[in-house]
């Protein structure tokens, strides 16, 4: 269920800020520098805003690929930093 | 030298090096001069003739690197375009240098169909990716293993090599097209005050497509050295990660790099001793900025440097002189004549300023297909074989011969080192039917240097969100020209004349 809830803040997120769009498609699984959604100024903001509304902290460390680069990757992300927090 | 002689002559030097890292994977000088002799053979083959254009439309990738030696092995004119160039941008390119053949990706086809569409002569498509199948093109793996050709002709350094594309301040883009010797002078020149050498280990972030990222590859590859190619800038820690474990030498920055590098305080305590040199171009750097890097990489001497597309690179600052005059660009690099001109062609004495004239091997044969605006920028000098490039950038020199800018000439906007014509942007904004008067303008930004910001006076009764119109400028125009701020204002201020002022201050939104 959070993953889910992760999930719909993230791609709305995304879309309202980067695709402007509501019929275009955002493919989870996707680079979203590769495909060019999200531009490396755009990649900042997306992580300022993950720390805001899910009440995270990342280290500079976090700030890698492996980790944004695609909806799918932040979500497995996100719920691992904030059930880490938890736990 | 010709260009596509660096690979070459690295190769033999140095068959087994690895020349290229790209993600996790390192390709020798050997692999990728053989790629890019089959891609020239399978060229020639299918009829390139010499200073035919080729369109790269690729990101920063193996692919482009072996296409442009390949290119330029068969005696053709590689044209890298940026991937994020909408359909109707690289449809306007290709058909606007008359491009033979395409090489795109497979993941991007939709996008290509659409661009080959504006094609008066329709571009041959080689494909890059996995299992690409005959019906939709030549693919790229198969067109590298052609059987090398012996009957490409005699090419020599002054025919064609490249067209980099970047936009005029009217706002259609620009084909700024080079010689062999052009490109070459500039490497040369770059190659002797950074002091490169086949050691070096140089990390290239910036596009291919864009002038300053293109000479990180070729200062690499003339030295023999290795290239760590990556595709952006989007994960900085990432990208320190890199410098510290490839023992990167060489760093190419804009100032937008170096402000989110700067916030990242854990940097400084990691180890880049490796870390020879950085340098700034296509933006000022702003000073306070300085002593920042320095703390971040302490071993690395930081040169700050000024250049345009019309001629590569102009100036550089000794790092020995950064302390005393932190604002400065420098003076004019080897083998490149500066001097500074008012209107009329004069030139000026120390501390007046003027428009920064450029004269060298380096300079741009011209704008393709555009002699009018080519005869504007480039001009006759003292002897009638001189040919005196015209900057647009206006500068003034100190009394030791230091130059420093101050202004462009025109309204054009540098976002992230990215060279912007408010017209171009104004232009997508008038398609809306909403729209009854916009304009488009720079504003300071503590990291992109300049913001975009769209001022719109919407028709009576019509209505629009910033975020249509964001979305609509992301349909149409390459995702760095998206305006950053669109404001919605009752009037926007006009000269005697009743033109919109592209300058002055921001206009009010109440």
């Amino acid at each position: 269920m959070q993953q889910e809830h992760i999930q719909t803040e993230v791609a709305d997120f995304i879309r309202k800020n980067f695709i402007f769009s509501d019929t275009k498609k955002l493919n989870n699984d996707e680079s979203l520098l590769g495909s060019g959604v999200v531009d490396s100024t755009g990649i900042l903001e997306l992580i300022a805003f993950l720390e805001g509304k899910f009440q995270v902290k990342f280290a500079d460390s976090d700030l890698v690929a492996e980790n944004f680069d695609s909806v799918n990757k932040i979500v497995s992300f996100v719920s691992r930093k904030t059930t880490g927090a938890a736990a | 030298m010709l260009l596509h002689e660096y690979l070459r002559q690295s190769a033999h030097r140095s068959p087994d090096k690895i020349a290229l890292v790209t993600g996790q994977t390192r390709h020798t000088y050997s692999s990728l001069s053989s790629s890019a002799r089959g891609l020239a053979a399978f060229l020639h083959a299918n009829g390139l003739q010499k200073g035919e254009r080729v369109a790269v439309y690729l990101d920063n990738c193996v692919e482009a690197v072996i296409s442009i030696f390949g290119i330029l092995e068969a005696g053709g004119c590689f044209v890298v375009i940026n991937n994020t160039a909408p359909p109707e941008r690289l449809g306007f390119i290709a058909n606007h240098c008359s491009a033979r053949f395409l090489i795109a990706p497979q993941h991007r086809l939709d996008l290509v169909h659409k661009a080959q569409a504006l094609c008066t002569t329709v571009p041959q498509l080689i494909i890059t990716g996995n299992n690409v199948g005959h019906d939709i093109g030549t693919s790229f793996e198969s067109a590298c293993k052609a059987q090398p050709s012996t009957s490409i002709p005699q090419i020599i350094d002054l025919d064609l090599a490249a067209i980099i594309y970047t936009s005029g301040s009217t706002g259609e883009p620009k084909g700024v097209t080079f010689a062999h010797r052009n490109i070459d002078s500039a490497v040369d020149s770059i190659i002797e005050y950074l002091e490169n050498n086949s050691e070096d280990v140089i990390l290239g972030v910036l596009p291919l497509s864009f002038g300053y990222g293109l000479l990180q590859l070729l200062v690499t590859f003339k030295t023999g050295a290795r290239l760590v190619l990556e595709k952006g800038f989007g994960f900085p820690y990432e990208l320190a990660r890199r410098i510290k474990d490839e023992r990167v030498a060489g760093f190419a920055g804009v100032p937008t790099m170096y402000a989110i590098l700067t916030q990242l305080e854990s940097l400084a305590n990691e180890d880049f001793s490796s870390l020879r040199y950085i340098t700034n171009a296509a933006a000022a750097m702003p000073p306070p900025f300085i002593p920042k890097i320095k703390k971040i990489f302490p071993t690395a001497r930081i040169y700050l440097m000024h250049g345009l597309t019309e001629c590569l690179r102009t100036t550089y600052l000794p790092p020995d002189q950064l302390e005393q005059r932190p604002t400065s660009v420098g003076r004019g690099m080897p083998n490149v004549e500066l001097w500074i001109s008012d209107a009329d062609g004069k030139r000026l004495p120390y501390g007046q300023t003027g428009e920064l004239v450029v004269q060298g091997s380096n300079v741009m044969l011209g704008y393709w297909n555009d002699p009018v605006t080519t005869a504007r920028v480039i001009t006759a000098g003292r002897y009638p074989w001189e040919r005196v490039l015209h900057s647009g950038d206006l500068f003034r020199q100190d009394e030791e011969g230091y130059f420093y800018f101050v202004a462009r000439k025109d309204e054009v906007i540098k976002s992230r080192g990215e060279r912007i014509a408010p017209k171009e942007i104004e232009d997508v904004l008038y398609q809306l039917d909403e729209v009854h008067e916009a304009r488009v303008i720079g504003v300071p930004d503590p990291i992109l240097g300049q913001a975009i910001r769209a001022e719109i006076v919407l028709k009576e009764g019509r209505s629009l969100t910033e975020r249509q119109v964001k979305a609509y400028c992301r349909e149409h125009l390459e995702d760095f020209k998206t305006p950053t701020v669109v404001a919605f204002v009752p009037a926007l201020p006009k000269t005697a004349g009743g033109k919109i002022k592209r300058t002055g201050d921001i206009a009010p939104t109440t």
